[in-house]
């Protein structure tokens, strides 16, 4: 079972980003938040190595031959534009470990 | 399965001996020093201003160009240290500034701490509040930008906040001085130590553990007890570095032992600690500021009317209706400056600059510039188009017209979601096509996939827009509605024949998430909306050209004997004559020319390239060239042509709100030289079997790679395949009744 | 007080979850977004077309058709 409880924000912010690399506005409409107030908790995910910024070369999905690269939130520049977050390995060890 | 923990997460009773002996301290000091802690932009400065008024010094700490605010005052008859520390999110440093504080609180031996909030964003501001709170030291909060907060709509009752974290706050708007007085009454006179947060069993006992090596060691004081073994545990470099160069290796030793015995419990005491404040944080801001509620009741308000019995539906047409109605008025005197004036104005300078040499003057002013000038003319329109759907998108319309659609979608066999890539399609069908994925069941997607191609994208947008000016000008956006609506219903019966047949439906269950509505901002929107438009845009500078530019070779090389390139009559050219072999096939339909059939061609490419190709059809075949421009000239008539249009376009705002008097449309008044060669080379009916034919016949070459990609070569020519015949037949069914009504 | 599915509420109803059905398609999604033991869950509104049924489960607010409501036993 995977529900988690109301009280373990961590927890679902890091099941939010299992799910698919996300934006921190994404995350917080996702949530019920905002990004305000999830910016502490990303920071501190970050700093423990559990989240990182995802880059367009692993995680743009199907960039390659998409015609619409130049309109797609996240493609092929170095600097990822919208700031999509993903799990690091060890965040996804630990998310296992709380399912 | 247990029982949800609902229970607000357990917090620390202080301890007794060591509030006593910090308050008694702060009573006791000659001049107490108050340190100012807060976020950063919670007004802090302005606040400290208001405090120490002449007595602030301001200098910089030492090695760093951070600046030092500090002031002695006089206070209440007592002698007061007011030292201001950088703002800081928390006191794990990540910046210099948070170092800075970091250092300060540990170094300056600070008798009180004056907490500073931002009442507008107090969850992020908590997690500070209570990390301090690990220190124990006596604390009084300053709630400050409440005027901001409460202009927000959040309200945070600060005699709960008061309660729930068991010191002093007083409310402050530091820019207008109210509560400053007050401040440091609290901070000196009823600072304490708070609640503190309550972290998991295996932590606390690590925490214990640690703190009692450090009992009785003078460097250590009681008070940071706590906060040292926890910044220990957290693995923070700063801190161990400190106690490793301060003769306290013994004590890091003794944490790393216990950062093992945690680990081997799987635990990660950094994550394990946040995640307790967070926690305690969240709870904390939800009690005092039931902000999510106000934010829930205008999101119920708007639910009330958007997904209203009867008005939910109704409401969401006229809202699709008036984005179309919207980018037709507020696009077209834009659209008529681009494909008008300032089109003449380059052809001018073109036929000028390159007199000397008539090959590449009849390529530039024949070619490409009223082939990419007519694509380029519809950029406002798809720029405004992208806008309004940037802003139902973002704002959370999109979920609720899922909400709404998902009954007349089952009808079909299909689900509300499925109803946003073909949204989605309206704008351009590539995207779309990824956008399938968000669907559960591979039945699902190729489904949507193979209808998708149906929905009218805005590269389909100019064909209609220049037809309903030369044919329709009256009915324009109802035409334009008109087209979209086919395609949407043409869509949706195949998705029914296809479910039936095809790609029967597994499995069950549909969960759609209706998110709070939210305001999106005007920079959002334009970014989104402004980077769709400029692809289309490089798309026109690129495949657009190099299509036009390969029709005008083939409309040059001629195809019967005596005549030369470059001069023979279009219908003699190799493209005359392709297409003319053709155009029987279209001939049912009531288009059967071979001018009609020719644009249809490179439309494979690139929809927007019909538009493109028939300007350079219809309007090579005039030949009206205009006269040669000089620079001076051009600019002046540009200038001038431009200022027409914003004030065309700005005093054409109100008429959008005057519905529904669909035939009074701004569209009337589209007079460009390729709507009235239309006008004259269409019928209406065979205008109308053109535009379906066009919206029907077949994806753009980028779609039908999107849809190889995702799920095959065979899919994506098969839907080519059954897409042609579905236009030809549809396109022959209303030129049959067009011709009949009409 | 005995356990109804949850498509016997009217909007506006609150309940309290009782129990997923095991074979409920959504079961994971569902329990994500908080549908456990005890939750408190309201009937907000059906759409216009009769379904699905907007519900609201904590802050969230989301929507089921009848078909998965029935899966789901509530107590009031």
């Amino acid at each position: 079972m995977t529900a988690h409880p109301p009280s373990s924000p961590l927890g679902a912010l890091l099941h939010a980003i299992g799910i698919q690399p996300r934006t921190p506005d994404e995350l917080a409409r996702a949530l019920g938040s905002t990004p305000d107030a999830l910016s502490g908790m990303l920071r501190t995910l970050r700093s423990g190595g559990y989240v990182q910024d995802a880059t367009p070369q692993q995680d743009g999905c199907a960039c390659g031959p998409c015609a619409l690269k130049s309109m797609c939130r996240n493609a092929d520049s170095a600097e990822p534009a919208l700031h999509l977050l993903r799990l690091t390995p060890r965040g996804e060890t630990y998310l296992r470990r709380l399912s | 399965m247990t029982a949800p923990a609902v229970t607000r997460p357990p917090t620390l009773i202080p301890d007794e001996a060591a509030c006593a002996d910090t308050l008694a301290r702060l009573k006791a000091a000659r001049e107490p020093r108050v340190v100012v802690v807060g976020n950063p932009n919670v007004g802090k400065t302005t606040l400290i201003n208001a405090l120490a008024g002449t007595n602030l010094k301001v200098g910089n700490w030492s090695g760093v160009t951070v600046e030092k605010r500090e002031a002695h005052l006089n206070h209440a008859g007592r002698r007061v240290h007011l030292l201001d520390l950088p703002g800081a999110y928390s006191l794990s440093p990540h910046t210099p500034e948070e170092l800075i504080t970091r250092t300060a609180l540990l170094d300056e031996a600070p008798d009180a701490v004056l907490n500073v909030l931002d009442a507008g964003n107090l969850e992020r501001n908590l997690y500070l509040t209570l990390q301090l709170m690990d220190y124990r030291l006596p604390v009084a909060v300053a709630l400050n930008l409440v005027d901001e907060a409460r202009e927000k709509g959040v309200q945070v009752d600060s005699r709960a906040l008061s309660r729930l974290l068991g010191v002093p706050v007083v409310e402050t708007v530091a820019s207008r001085a109210r509560g400053t007085d007050t401040v440091l009454d609290s901070a000196l006179g009823h600072a304490t130590l708070g609640i503190g947060v309550r972290y998991p069993e295996a932590i606390e006992r690590a925490v214990e553990a640690l703190s009692t090596r450090m009992v009785g060691v003078d460097t250590l004081p009681p008070h940071a007890h706590r906060y040292l073994a926890l910044t220990l545990l957290e693995g923070d470099p700063s801190v161990r570095g400190r106690l490793n160069a301060t003769g306290h290796a013994a004590l890091v030793q003794a944490a790393n032992a216990q950062l093992l015995e945690l680990d081997t419990q799987g635990l990660d005491p950094l994550i394990e600690i946040a995640e307790a404040r967070y926690a305690l944080a969240g709870d904390i801001a939800r009690a005092a500021a039931p902000q999510a509620q106000a934010r829930r009741t205008v999101t119920e308000r708007l639910d009330a009317l958007a997904l209203h019995p009867w008005l939910g539906i109704p409401l969401f047409l006229a809202l699709v209706l008036l984005v179309f109605r919207l980018t037709f008025t507020v696009a077209a005197p834009f659209v008529d400056l681009i494909g008008g004036p300032l089109q003449d104005t380059l052809t001018g300078w073109a036929s000028a600059a390159l007199s000397w040499f008539p090959l590449a003057r009849d390529l530039v002013t024949g070619a490409i510039i009223p082939g990419v000038g007519t694509v380029l003319s519809f950029l406002p329109t798809l720029l405004v188009l992208y806008l309004a759907m940037s802003f139902l998108e973002d704002s959370g319309y999109m979920a609720r017209a899922a909400f709404l659609m998902d009954r007349a979608m089952r009808s079909v066999g299909l689900d509300g979601r499925a109803f946003i890539p073909l949204i989605l399609g309206f704008g351009c069908n590539v995207p779309a096509v990824y956008a399938t994925r968000t669907l559960e069941r591979r039945s699902d997607r190729l489904l949507v996939s193979m209808i998708l191609p149906f929905m009218s994208c805005s590269a389909r947008l100019p064909v209609y827009v220049v037809f309903a000016a030369a044919l329709f000008p009256r009915q324009a956006s109802l035409l334009v509605w008109a087209m979209y609506t086919l395609g949407m219903l043409v869509a949706l019966a195949f998705a029914f024949v296809l479910r039936r047949t095809s790609y029967p439906a597994e499995g069950s269950g549909v969960l759609l998430e209706l998110p709070p509505y939210r305001f999106p901002t005007a920079q959002v929107l334009w970014k989104h909306a402004w980077r769709r438009t400029a692809s289309f845009a490089r798309r026109a500078r690129t495949t657009v050209l190099a299509t036009v530019a390969g029709v005008w070779l083939l409309l040059a090389i001629p195809a019967v004997s005596g005549a030369s390139f470059a001069t023979v009559a279009p219908q003699d050219s190799l493209f005359g004559r392709v297409s003319q072999a053709m155009s029987p096939i279209f001939a049912p339909l009531g288009f059967g020319t071979w001018q009609a059939t020719g644009a249809l061609v490179p439309g494979f490419i690139a929809k927007e390239v019909v538009v493109g190709t028939l300007g350079q059809i219809y309007l090579g075949e005039q030949a009206a060239r205009p006269a040669a421009l000089g620079l001076v000239d051009g600019v002046v008539q540009a200038g001038r042509a431009t200022w027409d249009a914003v004030v065309a376009s700005v005093s054409a705002i109100p008429t959008i709100l005057a519905l529904p008097s669909l035939n009074a449309d701004a569209t009337g008044d589209l007079n460009t030289p390729l709507a009235t060669a239309l006008a004259r080379a269409f019928t209406p009916a065979s205008g109308l079997s053109y535009l379906v034919f066009v919206l029907l016949y077949t994806p753009c070459i980028a779609t039908v790679g999107a849809l190889a990609q995702e799920h095959g070569r065979r899919f994506a020519w098969t839907t080519v395949a059954y897409q042609l015949a579905t236009a030809w037949v549809a396109a022959f069914l209303v030129y049959l009744i067009a011709r009949a009504v009409l | 007080m005995p356990d109804v599915p949850l498509d016997s509420l009217a909007p506006g109803q609150t309940a309290h979850v009782v129990a997923l059905d095991p074979a409920h398609p959504l079961r994971r999604r569902l329990m994500e977004l908080g549908f456990v033991r005890g939750a408190p869950v309201t009937v907000v509104r059906r759409a216009p077309l009769g379904d699905p049924v907007e519900l609201r489960i904590g802050a969230t607010l989301l929507a089921l058709r009848a078909d998965d409501l029935r899966l789901i036993r509530v107590r009031a």
